[in-house]
Order: structure tokens, then sequence, then C-alpha cells
């Protein structure tokens, strides 16, 4: 290394725990979306999950960095969709299904009013019709952007909009409701 | 515009609104509805209110074991009993068992699973190892999606922080404690130390990156970070750059320095150093290197900076306010805190006052002075390693590297030395530049004492010259991120 020099090569960032690090940060994420869209069925999330990261390890990671998250999601949703066409169900959700998931509790030492305004919430969004669970996690939970939800779940974008914005203010309303 | 014309409450566009969503000319062609929507303006404030309370819920919201998938423990695990996964070897051998590998592969109860699995994976290894091979080209496809969960920083949420380390390192747990960052009251930035009473320096080789994240969702939400939310080293580290590996042709070396100085923009008379570590990638990718462990490089690792008097001052390190590394940092049940693996990347940033360059030490205490290689100030190091009096030298400063091998107790050292060619800042690489934009921006947000003439204006500009090495759409998001920051500062 001489002195003073810069690295002006342009060099092959090679990226050898590119699927490490993807099955760091999003092994867990997305057990509990695929759970979620498999309706609590953790055992048959796990293989999906499972099939979906070798997928990824097929993928030269140049294509898909800095969208990985994306990319996870929507293989994921589509290897669900799979499993359900096979067993004769065509859609991901009976329209007006609400999951019965039950709400878990929130960790323990927040505080007795915060868990309870936590817990109130998480089974507000728990009655929510499962569509709009869906985009509500994606955005809020998983932190796409409307464009990332809209190409994950192949929704417009005005679709995802509507549906976020339709269940905001509906919790924002059942919330403040609950307040009284 | 008619003024009764009122935004139904059933717009969209208000949620849309209310979460940054919006591109820049319909957000302000929204806002200019809103100004003659009083009723609007507070509904947009109540839907701020909920997405945040749907957030804070959300996060804690349980979260799968860890432990269920581990591609990394045993290549491909097959089967259902992911129970029996424990922590596993620190090291595992380079090549698994391919028998033993593809039998487990067929345990799979349902062959679809299977032959794709296998498929993926016999394509996985023409793949990759095309891939160790291929020169990329950056692509700009999407902007980036990058996941951590967090939670706003907010007086309520005070529990421990789990970062989220990039690139080789080993974060505690995607999604753990809920993401939720521990609130620090600030600390302040570090402050120039004069070189005669502090000629060394040193930083951590790890850093979280939970902080980027963070302040991309406060902004995202209309929100302004607060201080201790802004960690700028770890804003800087979020991003990847192009360092190249050391050569490994004669000896191993674990760590290749790249090393670049260039006037700091936002205060043109100091200097800016970047130093950026990169550790030795693997050898040629296999299946078994992709799904197995990173391979260690070095242990103990203990970085040092020490400054030549003769050409610096003053210097600042940028971040790092809190440099004791937290014990949430390194919580991690797999690996030791100073073992360090293949491909890990760090970059820290110095801003240094040359000599010639009128300065003041806040605290008023030694005044300014040329020095000599003779003065006493000299770091002991120095003169006790070569036993004779250091020459005058142009180094503008040396990073030193302490490590020892994986396997080893000896310790051993590597040298970098720096030289500054007055280069400005406007012929200083594409990734200079955006590091320095991010250190800015991160200086603005913390209102630092040492921002100097940036502005969020300045920071684009920055951004914009760094944007040419932008695999995965990162710096490009960042661009629209300064963007959004400005626009709640006009708010």
């Amino acid at each position: 290394m001489k002195a003073g020099d810069v690295n002006t090569q342009p060099t092959t960032y090679e990226s050898p725990s590119f699927v490490q690090t993807a099955v760091e940060r999003h092994q867990a994420p997305l057990l509990r979306y695929a759970t979620r869209l498999l309706h609590g069925d953790a055992d048959r999330a796990r293989d999906v999950v499972q099939d979906t990261f070798v997928r990824l390890m097929a993928q030269p990671p140049s294509q898909i960095d800095g969208h990985v998250a994306e990319w996870l999601y929507t293989v994921c949703r589509n290897r669900v969709l799979d499993v359900f066409r096979k067993e004769g169900r065509l859609k991901l959700f009976e329209t007006g299904q609400a999951e019965r998931l039950t709400a878990p509790d929130p960790r323990p030492g927040t505080g007795m009013e915060q868990a309870e305004s936590h817990a109130a919430m998480l089974e507000l969004i728990g009655h929510l019709p499962a569509n709009q669970q869906e985009v509500i996690r994606l955005k809020f939970q998983s932190g796409f952007s409307y464009k990332e939800i809209s190409r994950i779940t192949s929704l417009s974008v005005s679709n995802v909009g509507f549906l976020i914005h339709t269940a905001v203010t509906r919790l924002r309303r059942e919330m403040a409701g609950q307040a009284d | 515009m008619s003024t009764s014309e009122k935004i139904s409450p059933d717009d969209p566009r208000l949620t849309a609104y209310a979460l940054g969503e919006m591109e820049p000319a319909e957000h302000s062609e929204f806002e200019k509805l809103l100004k003659q929507d009083a009723a609007a303006r507070v509904f947009v404030a109540e839907i701020k209110r909920a997405t945040h309370r749907i957030g804070v819920a959300l996060a804690r919201e349980d979260v799968p074991q860890v432990g269920a998938i581990r591609l990394e423990q045993a290549a491909i695990i097959a089967g259902r009993n992911f129970g029996k996964l424990d922590g596993g070897p620190l090291r595992s051998p380079e090549v698994p068992n391919l028998r033993r590998w593809l039998a487990k592969l067929f345990q799979f109860p349902q062959l679809y699973f299977t032959i794709s699995g296998l498929a993926a994976a016999c394509f996985a290894i023409g793949f990759i190892i095309w891939q160790a091979n291929y020169r990329e080209q950056p692509q700009m496809q999407y902007t980036e999606v990058d996941l951590t969960k967090f939670v706003p920083a907010n007086a309520e949420n005070v529990a421990e922080a789990k970062t989220e380390p990039e690139g080789g390192q080993q974060p505690a747990s995607a999604e753990s404690a809920a993401g939720v960052v521990a609130l620090e009251n600030g600390g302040n930035d570090n402050a120039f130390l004069a070189v005669t009473s502090e000629p060394l320096s040193t930083f951590p080789i790890k850093t979280g990156a939970a902080a980027y994240a963070n302040v991309r969702h406060l902004i995202g939400t209309g929100r302004h970070p607060p201080r201790g939310a802004v960690r700028i080293e770890e804003l800087v580290n979020y991003f990847p750059y192009q360092y190249a590996p050391p050569e490994t042709k004669n000896v191993a070396l674990p760590f290749a320095a790249h090393l670049e100085v260039a006037s700091a923009p936002w205060a043109p008379a100091h200097r800016l150093v970047r130093i950026g570590l990169k550790g030795r990638e693997a050898q040629k990718l296999s299946v078994a290197a992709a799904g197995g462990p990173l391979p260690p490089i070095a242990k103990d690792v203990k970085l040092q900076v020490e400054f030549n008097p003769s050409q610096v001052q003053a210097y600042r390190l940028i971040g790092y306010e809190n440099r004791m590394p937290r014990k949430e940092d390194f919580n991690n049940d797999r690996m030791d805190a100073g073992e360090i693996q293949a491909g890990h990347t760090v970059t820290a940033l110095y801003e240094v006052v040359p000599a010639g360059v009128e300065w003041k030490p806040e605290n008023g205490a030694d005044q300014l002075k040329y020095q000599t290689t003779e003065s006493s100030a000299l770091p002991p190091m120095a003169k006790a390693r070569d036993g004779r009096k250091v020459a005058v030298s142009d180094d503008l400063l040396t990073l030193r590297l302490h490590y020892k091998e994986p396997d080893g107790e000896a310790g051993k050292q590597m040298e970098f030395p720096l030289r500054d060619t007055g280069r400005t800042f406007d012929q200083a690489s594409a990734d200079f530049k955006f590091a320095a934009s991010v250190a800015a921006f991160g200086m603005i947000l913390r209102d630092s004492p040492h921002k100097g003439a940036a502005t969020l204006a300045h920071v684009t500009e920055w951004a914009q010259a760094g944007l040419v090495n932008d695999a995965g759409g990162y710096r490009k998001e960042f661009v629209g991120l300064v963007g959004q920051a400005e626009r709640l500062a006009h708010n």
C-alpha cells in the first residue's frame, strides 16, 4: 500500500457473506410473514422460508443486492401461493376473513398501561381483513415503501395506498373509541 | 383554487402524505391543498400519531426463534427437526460431507421442496463460482430495500438496543428486542484534540448499523431524529464502499487499508481523512462456503492512529461519541467479540487541522506552535521502537493495526502510513465524497458545532458526486432521504 494512495480501480464487490447476511437479517421476520400467510402453520412456514433462502443462493448477488428483502418477501409469498394452489386454494386470502391468530402479549417491563395499549392495538390489527393486515405489516413492521409493497403483492400502488389508508383510519378510530 | 375544496377523510393521499410516500411534485401539490384545509391538517397529524402507535405495537409482536433456520450452521439442513440445531462450532470444516448433506436434503417430506432445493443448489454452485470471477458492474434497478426493525426513539422506549451490523459482521439477531433503540441523551460530538497532548487515537473495528434505518424511519414519518439516534459512524458504515481486499500473493495478510485525504468540504482549510479497512475475502466460493460459517481472519484486533505533529495540529474523530463498545454490540453467542470475519469492512473519518492553519484548542490550553521532531511531545512508542530519533516525516499519520491470527497467540502488527498530497475535495474519489456527505448529514442532524458551512443542499450535492458507485441503490435512497429532511426542515 503506497502512502496516500487511493483505490481508484473498480473492484469486484464480492460478498461472501451475501447469503449469510440475508439469512441473519431476514430469516426471523420472513418466518413471521410466512407463518401469517399460512394462517399460523409454523412448520410449513419454515419449509417455505427454507426454500426461499435456497433460491436466494442461486441468485447472483449483483442482481439482487440492494433489494434483497423485497426479493425474499416476493419469492416467499409466491411459494405460499404455490402451496395453496396445490391444495386447490386459488387465493391467498378468503374475502372478509380476518386472521384468528391471537395477538401475543407484549414484552414485560414496558409498564402496564403501555403494555395494555400495545396489546389492544395488536388485537385490533388482528381483526383487520387479512389483506389489509398484510400490507400494514409490510409497511409498519417490515418497513417497505408503497412501491415495494406493490411489487411484493402484485397490487397497484394506489391499491396499496387505499388499503393502508383504510386500515390506518379504522385503527385510529377504534383506538380513539377505546380510550373513552 | 376554490376555498370550499375540502379533502375527504377517505382520501388515501392523506396517509400517503403523512408517510412521506409521495413524489416531490405530488407532495408539494397536496401540501398546497392542505394549507386551505385545517380539518385535513389535523387529520394528517392524527394519522401520523396512529401510524407511530401501529409501528410501536407491531415492533413488540413476537418474532419466531431465530434458531429455526441457520444456513450457516450446516450448509442446508433438510427435514423438520430444526430444534436439533445448536450453536455449533465456530469453525466447521470448509467442505462439509457432501454425501451427508445430500442425504439430509432428501429427508424433505415434500418432494417438491427437495427437487427445487437440489436444483437450486446445483444452480448455486455454478452461479456462485461464476460470480466469484465476474467483474461486477453497479446496477441500480430498484431503490434500496433494507429491513431493520426499529421503533423511533421515544421517551417511553428505553430498552436494550440490538444493532444490525452490515457486511461480514454477525449481528446478534435481526429483530430481537423489537429493535428498540436505546435513547442516549446526545453525547457531545468529539472535540478537536491537540496532537501535542493526544497524538494517538483509536476507534473500534466494529460498528452497528441500526442508526441509519432508525433515522430513515423517523424522517420518513416526519420527525426530527433526536441527537442520540444519530450515530454518525453507523450512518457512514451502513453503506458499502469499494475497498479491495488484501493481496494474497506472498504473505496472508488479514487486512488491507485504504487511506485517502482531501479537504473537508464543510471546512476547506481542514483535511478530511478517510480510513477504510477491508478483511480478506474467503477462498473461492463453493456451496459449502456460501452456506457455511464465515472464516475468521483475525482476533483481538486493535486499531491505533498516530498523527504526525509536524504535519498536524489537531484532529477530530467523527462519530464514535460513545467510543466504548456497548455490551449489546458484541452480544453475540456465536462469535467472540474480538474475532473478525472474512470480508469485514469498516470506515472511519477524521477531520484534521493541518500545520500552518490557525487553530485554538477549545479549552484554551496550549498555544499554537510548530513542533520539531525533537520535541518531548513525541509519543514514547516512536522513540522506543527505533531506538533512534525519528526523522522529519511528510506523513500525515500512520494507522497501526494490532491483531492475532485466529488460532495464534502471538501479537502481530500492520502499519499503513498516509501522506497528504494536497488534494481538494473535487479531486477526491466518489466514495470519499459520499462518505463525507453522510458525515455532514449526521452533523447537521445533530446540530454539531463542527458542521462548519455544511447545509442539507450541500449534502445532496456531495452525495450526488458519489452516486457513480451505487450497487444496490443505497446511495440514491440516501439522496432521497436528505430531500425528505429538507422538506422537514422547511415545515
